[in-house]
């Protein structure tokens, strides 16, 4: 059986996302600015200005893909990666599929992009980007 | 200098010649895949064969032009797997060089710093910038 995602729309982009590490997909009203967070809920010196509380943690938001914003009707997806949580948003999640066999992401395309992309499903005839979470994740902590 | 085929296309205001056989076959670009996030000169990725992604770069910004309109078409070159394509405006007709052509230095405005551009070929009707796409990656 081929593996469940979630896809969401970010940008002009559908995106996939491995269903077994989607925690939550939360609406909009779920964000707090930063000025808004409890006490000691951000980190020492965090800059993110738009966070979600999520199973017991304070999560910041960051877009999924480069060039999209966050707004009043984003969804925020939290993924989780081991014990690490992040929150992404997107501008729609469409639901979740099991999209055809991945075909990979080109090794000599790596260095033009800094989106840590896996390959690509066609779902609806359509291409749906598949994101190596662990890297996302690890690029996110980074950043 | 044996004979050989070789067949030209144009990119811009530039007409470029290869050898045919690194031609593996030319498509076009309608099915491509945007890359969020991606730098020249990488233009997109295309599906194709099946199960594979086509890199498709431009061809300009390999040879460090900064801001070039790319065509519709797509040359995809390279091994059968790991195939990548570089989009052009025109493809030309196959032409035979040999040894009664000219081959000067290319002194044009191409970036020639990791020697993919072989030569300028003097042909009636014309000049050919001489490609080797091999080395077009080699920087």
């Amino acid at each position: 059986m081929a593996d469940r995602v979630v896809i969401v729309r970010a940008g002009a982009n559908l995106v996939s996302l491995p269903f077994v590490h989607i925690d939550e997909i939360l609406g909009a009203d779920r964000i707090a600015a930063v000025e808004d967070l409890p006490e000691g809920a951000a980190p020492e010196g965090a800059h993110d200005q738009s966070w979600v509380f999520s199973r017991g943690s304070w999560l910041p938001v960051r877009v999924l893909l480069p060039g999209t914003s966050i707004s009043s009707s984003s969804q925020i997806v939290v993924v989780r990666w081991g014990d690490a949580g992040r929150a992404f948003a997107v501008d729609q999640v469409l639901g979740i599929e099991a999209p055809g066999e991945m075909a990979a992401f080109p090794e000599r395309a790596h260095p033009y992009t800094d989106v840590p992309i896996a390959g690509v499903r066609f779902w609806k005839k359509g291409p749906v980007l598949e994101l190596d979470l662990s890297r996302l994740i690890s690029l996110d902590s980074k950043s | 200098m044996a004979e050989r085929r070789l067949i030209s296309f144009t990119v811009g205001k530039y007409r470029f010649a290869v050898p045919i056989e690194v031609v593996r076959e030319v498509v076009n670009m309608d099915s491509s895949v945007p890359v969020p996030g991606g730098r020249r000169p990488l233009e997109g990725i295309l599906p194709y064969r099946g199960n594979m992604l086509l890199p498709v770069f431009s061809l300009l910004g390999l040879l460090g032009i900064k801001h070039e309109e790319s065509g519709n078409l797509v040359i995809v070159t390279g091994t059968k797997e790991d195939p990548l394509g570089f989009r052009v405006h025109n493809m030309g007709g196959v032409m035979i060089s040999g040894d009664n052509d000219e081959i000067a230095p290319y002194e044009g405005d191409l970036s020639l710093s990791h020697g993919a551009i072989a030569g300028l070929l003097k042909k009636t009707g014309g000049e050919l910038i001489l490609l080797d796409v091999d080395r077009l990656f080699d920087s």
